[in-house]
């Protein structure tokens, strides 16, 4: 691959690629990432799409927010009882509505950290109409308990 | 000695590079994954992954090893059992003023754009230092110097799941005093061809590339709509491209590794390979490009992934014309 | 001959590996194909990679396809014979 087909121009996202250069040898350059560049919109947009259609899912009791932050994670269910400690059966019955209610706090905790979401992302999603709010959670030291801090940022 | 940050096009290699460089072995990526035999190709269904998906490297690890192998080079390397410990043991050798390399998941890399940090547990990064509560990282996908939290680097080297890191780290402890460049790179060669051409095994190697084109068309079938077989599709552009994964950018690898072999060696045939598997790469980029085309257009009826699927049954015959004939060539060079 | 020891000692070594947790290492047999449809671990490609890893670690052996892993990895017998001529730990 030549060098100028190789250039890139996007500073978000940056990578490697060897190339042949203007001088005809090989060599490594520094290049926007063509993806993400051309295609990021179209992932947020199927990204957010997935969040919706799985949210409804929970809404309607059809499956637990584990599921949902499984598919959205791109795990399954073998993979995300490995990374959780726990049986694959047992993981199994924590994905259904049924059984979220049989999770105890500690694994609770387990499947947060592998989500990186917090225990209140479990059990709550926050929806707003405002535009240009501020939405942070804090960490304090007792680990199931955050504090949330919702302002008005100016941007 | 202050440690030279510098982005590659590969995790492992760039990581094992670094090292060896920081150390005083002037050595580059591309003769670092060329001798370790880094280029290979493999299509993988399981339960593990919710998709099939294929690989354009070898075994996480084989790197380091391919390269201590071949070179004489020692790492030390470490795992543990014990989070704690796996983290004091970091530390001293950080308060030491020595860099070391952690395997992580890849999901915690905070530095990272959000859209590409998914769980992978073979990533590899250079810890460089530890200022208070906070990593100074080197990683080769940051374009800069990247601060990683204690949390966050403990939960990607202690992940879970398959891989799993285990807190494995190593360095380098010994650089020998002269190197056989001349055998270690006939001996990566003769080992990536055989890996592409010579195993047994359905879904590795060229065997692996026609599988992947062979079961493309398959896909609509394992997919939830059309909107998650267009973000499958697209993910062939990044695994060929992006993230270090890439089977066209490891392919322009390669010929940089043939092409500096030739050099080293001074050795005209390798100067010809070089120049074919880079043409052989450009033609996994057309593959790559139109993956990524056809998924935004969800354009993915039968017929386009047909073109697909025959696209890369012809990168198939070129890479076993080429890796047959790189075979050959390792063989005379005895 | 593998120790019957040894053979124990790998099939625990897999369930560990692979986070199994519903078969007991009694039910595997020593000599039943571990890969493909219709055996008790149902293990796939992915799996085979794990072993692989994990052998190596614990026994110090290469196992590289050079030496042909499809059939050191047929069965829990052929593993333990594989590590018994090759261990270096």
């Amino acid at each position: 691959m030549k060098e100028k087909d190789a250039s890139v121009d996007y500073k978000e996202h940056q990578l490697i690629l060897y190339v042949e250069k203007k001088d005809g040898t090989y060599g490594p350059v520094k290049t926007g990432s063509y993806i993400t560049k051309n295609f990021i919109d179209d992932f947020w947009y199927k990204r957010k799409k997935l969040e919706h259609e799985y949210l409804e899912k929970v809404r309607k009791g059809e499956i637990s927010p584990i599921a949902y932050y499984m598919v959205l994670g791109e795990l399954t269910p073998s993979e995300l009882a490995a990374r959780v400690r726990l049986g694959a059966r047992k993981v199994k019955k924590h994905l259904t509505a049924r059984y979220f209610g049989t999770i105890t706090l500690d694994q609770l905790k387990r499947y947060c950290d592998v989500f990186n979401v917090s225990p209140v992302d479990m059990l709550q999603v926050i929806v707003t109409d405002k535009k240009n709010l501020k939405i942070i959670e804090e960490k304090t030291d007792n680990p199931f308990f955050t504090i949330l801090k919702i302002s008005t940022g100016k941007k | 000695m202050t440690f030279q940050h510098k982005m590659a096009a590969h995790c492992e290699s760039g990581t094992v590079a670094a090292l060896l460089n920081h150390a005083g072995l002037s050595i580059s990526e591309p003769l670092v994954f060329g001798i370790s035999a880094g280029i290979f190709f493999g299509y993988f269904e399981s339960k593990k992954f919710p998709f099939p998906t294929f690989v354009v490297r070898n075994r996480p690890g084989q790197i380091r090893t391919g390269v201590a192998r071949r070179t004489g080079v020692r790492f030390k390397e470490r795992r543990f059992r014990n989070p704690e410990k796996g983290e004091r043991v970091l530390d001293d050798l950080l308060s030491g003023g020595k860099p070391v390399a952690c395997q992580t998941d890849f999901f915690y890399m905070k530095y990272l754009p959000d859209h590409v940090r998914v769980h992978i547990n073979v990533h590899f990064i250079t810890v460089v230092e530890k200022r208070g509560d906070v990593y100074v990282v080197s990683d080769c996908y940051s374009p800069n110097l990247a601060e990683l939290d204690r949390e966050s680097l403990m939960k990607a080297r202690f992940a879970g799941g398959s891989f799993s890191p285990r807190g494995f780290i190593f360095h380098p402890v010994s650089i020998p005093r002269r190197i056989d460049y001349r055998t270690a790179i006939w001996k990566g060669i003769a080992s990536a061809a055989f890996n592409m051409v010579r195993l047994p095994i359905p879904f590795i190697g060229v065997k692996g590339i026609r599988l992947f084109a062979k079961k493309v068309v398959d896909w609509p079938s394992l997919a939830r709509d059309i909107d998650h077989l267009s973000h499958e599709i697209m993910k062939i552009n990044i695994f060929l491209e992006d993230q270090g994964t890439g089977g066209a950018g490891f392919r322009f690898m390669y010929a940089t590794f043939l092409r500096e072999a030739s050099e080293l060696l001074n050795d005209p045939d390798l100067l010809e390979m070089s120049k074919r598997i880079m043409e052989i790469g450009d033609r996994w980029r057309e593959i790559s490009l139109f993956a990524a085309r056809i998924g935004k257009r969800r354009d993915l009826g039968p017929d386009r992934l047909g073109e697909l699927s025959a696209m890369i049954y012809e990168r198939a015959d070129a890479e076993e014309r080429f890796f047959n004939d790189l075979l050959k060539l390792s063989k005379s060079k005895k | 001959m593998a120790t019957e020891g040894l053979k124990k000692e790998i099939k625990i070594l897999i369930m560990e590996a692979l986070n199994i947790d519903d078969v007991s290492p009694e039910e595997v047999g020593d000599d039943e194909s571990l890969f493909g449809e219709g055996n008790t671990l149902g293990l796939d490609s992915i799996d085979a990679l794990e072993i692989v890893m994990a052998l190596q670690e614990k026994y110090g052996v290469r196992i590289d396809d050079k030496n042909q892993s499809r059939f050191i990895l047929k069965s829990i017998s052929t593993i333990a014979e594989f590590i018994e001529k090759n261990r270096t730990n």
